[in-house]
């Protein structure tokens, strides 16, 4: 029964089948770490496809919120009835990107958390697809029909009302994309300006060229100064941080999964754009503000259309290099992936090839020992038998004692040869050569 | 080269023996008889038969084996 315990069924494995375990032990821990390492990329990469995700699903938004903040500026800019094809025109813009939005959705929104059920739950219903379609749906048919100042006033605050959900949306949607919890700073800093600054900026742009054209038309008063002046410094303090924040996301570039070669060459480029055409806007308000005046209120209406599509220009091409930047941070983090798991499987398969090197080195000499031993349990035995029958027979066979004896000599030469080669994979040379140094003493006493 | 009966007598030894053992024991005996392997014929088998099969049945443990032995090395 002892010989069926599992301890002497590990003592009667080979040699070969131990070492061959032992590798497998030792490969077992790198095995997991290599599991673990590269479970590690698969959260990150996720988390980057799903800001790609939100990003992807803010394109159209924004362009909504530019249709709506332009058909507010054009609304109050014009009198009635002769900005019916200025409107027209920017409402296609918001009803085909709300379209586009909503098309996008059905396939982003269980990722996003942007289905009905999912803004109930966050508490934002007012924000769902449906209700913004809605919204626009009665926004179009309103400013079709508009022709007295109140009627524009009152359109004029359903494109704020709808612009406010479009800016929260975009905001919810940074929020459910992980955009706002972006772990690298270039990143960072270029969310900060397309999900954060430019919607702000979009929305100072077309606040101030509301109140500006009200001024110039002489019908502003001492609070729609003051409020000129507040809107006007927080589209500049907004121009500075988009700089800023451009200035940190092009320092941290490097350092953040590679240099994303657009990025510097565009983003440069589009910034440099519209800090020239807002800086202009801004000295061009300043001045309505001094002196109001109907030559004002035209160069006006036609400074803040260029801001606002300056605005877009350049929130497209941020939103453009986040997509890049997003898409190097998961390549490199595949590439991290692949090489966790490549390296690991290579160092498996290395240590199993010097595992077997050694392994043989171990067994060839203990093969070579059993072949030179095995015969001599038979050549004693034998060697015996006939000795015995010799002895019985009276007649022992000189011949045939020199050969035995010739015999069980060369075997014992070979044993000895064979302890020493033992020894010597044992212990190491030092120790076969003190022993073969023993044997040749007693050899000669 | 080995001899045409070096080559029929180690096969006949090593169907019993180990063949590396079977070459070793050999080799020892023609050392012994003062032949070698290039040149050894099938009365010099002959001539040491006793010497060879003795020593090459030393490694056989079944007695009718190495009477069997002796048999084929003499018919060699």
């Amino acid at each position: 029964m002892q010989n069926e315990s599992p301890s002497l069924d590990a003592n009667r494995s080979s040699v070969s089948t131990k070492i061959f375990l032992i590798v497998a032990i030792f490969s077992l821990p790198i095995g997991v770490l290599a599991y673990l390492l590269a479970a590690n990329y698969t959260p990150q990469i996720a988390s980057a496809q799903l800001e790609l995700a939100g990003n992807s699903l803010q394109k159209p938004l924004m362009h909504v919120l530019y249709g709506l903040t332009s058909s507010k500026n054009v609304l109050q800019g014009c009198d009635a009835g002769n900005c019916a094809t200025e409107l027209t025109t920017q409402g296609t813009i918001v009803s085909s990107n709300l379209d586009t939005a909503a098309a996008l959705n059905t396939q982003l929104a269980a990722d996003l958390n942007t289905t009905s059920d999912g803004f109930a739950k966050k508490n934002h219903k007012d924000l769902a697809f449906e209700n913004l379609e809605s919204e626009w749906k009665a926004l179009s048919v309103a400013d079709a029909k508009v022709s007295t100042p109140a009627e524009r006033a009152q359109l004029a605050e359903g494109y704020d009302r709808l612009s406010n959900q479009v800016k929260q949306l975009v905001s919810y949607v940074g929020d459910s994309s992980s955009l706002i919890l972006d772990p690298d700073l270039d990143s960072y800093y270029l969310v900060d300006v397309t999900l954060l600054a430019m919607p702000e900026a979009v929305s100072h742009i077309a606040n101030t060229a509301s109140i500006g054209q009200k001024i110039a038309s002489g019908a502003g008063s001492a609070v729609d100064q003051a409020v000129l002046a507040n809107e006007s410094s927080l589209l500049e303090e907004s121009l500075n941080r988009i700089a800023a924040s451009n200035a940190t996301t092009f320092d941290a570039d490097a350092a953040n999964h590679g240099v994303s070669p657009t990025l510097q060459p565009n983003l440069g480029a589009a910034l440099q754009t519209y800090k020239s055409v807002v800086t202009s806007y801004l000295a061009l308000l300043k001045e309505v503000a001094g002196n109001p005046s109907p030559t004002n209120a035209a160069a006006l209406a036609t400074q803040a259309a260029s801001a606002q599509k300056a605005s877009l220009a350049y929130w497209e091409t941020g939103a453009n290099e986040l997509d890049a930047l997003l898409n190097l941070r998961i390549g490199d983090f595949q590439t991290g992936r692949i090489q966790a798991l490549g390296f690991s499987a290579l160092a498996v398969v290395i240590a199993t090839f010097i595992a077997f090197a050694i392994g043989r080195s171990i067994t060839r000499p203990l093969q070579e020992l059993v072949r030179n031993l095995a015969p001599g349990a038979t050549l004693l035995g034998v060697s015996v038998e006939r000795i015995a029958e010799a002895s019985q027979s009276q007649t022992p066979s000189a011949e045939e004692s020199a050969i035995i004896c010739e015999e069980l000599n060369a075997h014992a030469e070979n044993m000895r040869k064979a302890v020493l080669e033992l020894a010597r994979h044992v212990e190491g040379s030092a120790a076969a050569a003190r022993m073969s140094n023993v044997e040749a003493g007693q050899t000669r006493s | 080269m080995p001899s045409l009966a070096y080559n029929s007598l180690l096969k006949v030894v090593s169907s019993y023996v180990d063949s590396k053992k079977a070459a070793e024991v050999l080799a020892r005996q023609l050392t012994a008889c003062k032949l070698n392997v290039d040149t050894i014929a099938s009365a010099d088998i002959q001539a040491n038969l006793l010497r060879l099969s003795t020593a090459c049945s030393l490694y056989i443990s079944d007695s009718s084996k190495r009477d069997e032995l002796k048999s084929k090395i003499a018919a060699i």
